[in-house]
């Protein structure tokens, strides 16, 4: 039996405590350090069951686990923007968005489009970010910006 | 007002704003003897109410939610209050005994916070023994190898389509050489059964090397074991809650060095069918070398949901 593990540290532990579910074929232990604020998770994962619909490899682990819990990485050579997280927040205004009432992960993507001083501000904090789309206007008036960023269910 | 004032959101489109339509989908917060005064039948159902100050007034009291009634009426008390069920009022909850009586047939409670020898079957091999001690209950294995102690809760039954939880406050001092199975619907453990539908915990060394518990669970279809990091070895009572949640996960929740910990197994969940009588509760603990071994038993619990039918339900007067 070939047993694929995977441990990461992962922020925010006592809102990830409410998100602990699985999808079925991957394991997880999870250790809570709430004065951290931080939550050790050693996913695991099996190709060696009857029943191949929960087979999975390394491979599919590390995507399982970007895809599910990627808002929450640490470390690993993962960069923590230094105003991403909460901050993230206050640029976004939606935290409960009904699209998410399916979805089967834990965060998701916005399209938000930021006034020329909002994006001058955001690129300060974090130089590493691109816009995806600049929204040309009247000479009057400056320039928008579109970005894409990942926010949480909150 | 329209249906789209009051059912939906307020469309800055198609809807203008007047101070009638903000009131009508808006807080009224005042003093209890001020929303008491208001005249409900004017008023659109469902309106919320907060209420403020320290003076109660014509049932209301302060720093309550209400809302208005379907008929314009009456003000209900939003549930989101602590409340104690210890009157039929509605802003008590409704009496406990009548929470109790409408929960009747379909609850079900294994309580073990004090166990006993005298609550359980036990089978035997050897001179092996459950004994009521002072601090717990202490299963005690034969000397010779394979010698065991199975404790069961006799009769019942539980529905493994609706989340249950099983939790141990116990702890063993060997960790090598040992079985020891526990849960809900679990085989005894001296034998290896078919693939009926359990989950709990599970261990199991022969070689000499310390084990620790794994948590197991099976649908009736498939069966796996999925190793954690809890330790068998223990010098003190440790509490181990396993829940499980039907076709989701079976998780094994504990504190390990303070920290809250969690494993989550995912494959072969039970989501269906109930569990045979006398298999609902269960401990099991066996030696397998000619020592003897002792696990220790504080507290035992199972709660979870009686299957449809088993009993009929009880109206409440």
């Amino acid at each position: 039996m070939t047993m694929y593990s995977r441990t990461v540290t992962m922020c925010k532990a006592r809102h990830l405590r409410n998100y602990i579910s699985q999808e079925i074929g991957y394991n997880v232990d999870f250790q809570f350090d709430y004065d951290k604020d931080e939550v050790r998770a050693t996913f695991s994962c099996s190709d060696d069951y009857a029943d191949i619909r929960i087979c999975h490899n390394a491979d599919d682990l590390e995507a399982y686990i970007i895809r599910r819990y990627g808002a929450f990485l640490i470390k690993e050579g993962i960069p923590n923007p230094k105003n991403f997280s909460m901050d993230m927040k206050k640029i976004g205004e939606v935290l409960t968005n009904p699209q998410l009432n399916k979805r089967d992960n834990y965060q998701d993507e916005y399209p938000k489009i930021l006034s020329n001083e909002e994006w001058m501000r955001l690129k300060a904090d974090c130089p590493n970010i691109e816009f995806e789309n600049r929204i040309q206007n009247a000479s009057y008036k400056k320039d928008e910006y579109q970005i894409r960023f990942g926010v949480w269910h909150g | 007002m329209s249906a789209i004032d009051i059912g939906h959101d307020l469309d800055i489109n198609t809807a203008y704003l007047s101070p009638a339509k903000i009131n009508a989908k808006s807080f009224a917060i005042g003093t209890c003897e001020y929303i008491n005064s208001l005249n409900l039948s004017t008023m659109n159902p469902g309106k919320p109410f907060r209420t403020v100050g320290t003076i109660e007034n014509g049932g209301l009291k302060p720093d309550r939610t209400y809302f208005l009634s379907a008929d314009g009426s009456h003000l209900i008390p939003d549930s989101g209050i602590f409340h104690l069920h210890n009157s039929d009022a509605t802003d008590d909850g409704g009496l406990y005994r009548k929470v109790r009586l409408a929960n009747f047939n379909s609850w079900v409670n294994f309580d073990g916070t004090f166990p006993r020898a005298g609550m359980f079957k036990t089978i035997t091999q050897g001179i092996s023994s459950a004994a009521d001690a002072q601090d717990n209950l202490t299963l005690t294995t034969g000397t010779a190898t394979g010698d065991f102690i199975q404790i069961r809760a006799q009769g019942g039954t539980l529905d493994l389509g609706q989340q249950s939880a099983f939790a141990v406050y116990g702890y063993s001092p060997s960790n090598t050489k040992i079985t020891v199975k526990m849960g809900v619907g679990m085989e005894n453990v001296n034998v290896q059964e078919g693939l009926d539908r359990r989950y709990g915990l599970e261990a199991c060394d022969t070689a000499g090397t310390p084990r620790q518990y794994s948590i197991v669970s099976s649908n009736g279809v498939g069966w796996d074991a999925d190793p954690t990091t809890e330790e068998i070895l223990q010098t003190a009572a440790k509490g181990l809650t396993v829940i499980h949640n039907p076709n989701v996960s079976v998780n094994l929740s504990r504190y390990v060095s303070g920290l809250e910990t969690v494993s989550v197994k995912t494959t072969n969940v039970p989501n269906s069918g109930t569990v045979p009588a006398g298999k609902v509760v269960s401990v099991g603990f066996k030696t397998n070398e000619s020592v003897q071994k002792f696990y220790f038993i504080n507290s035992l619990k199972m709660e979870g949901a009686m299957p449809t039918q088993y009993f009929s339900p009880v109206t409440i007067l």
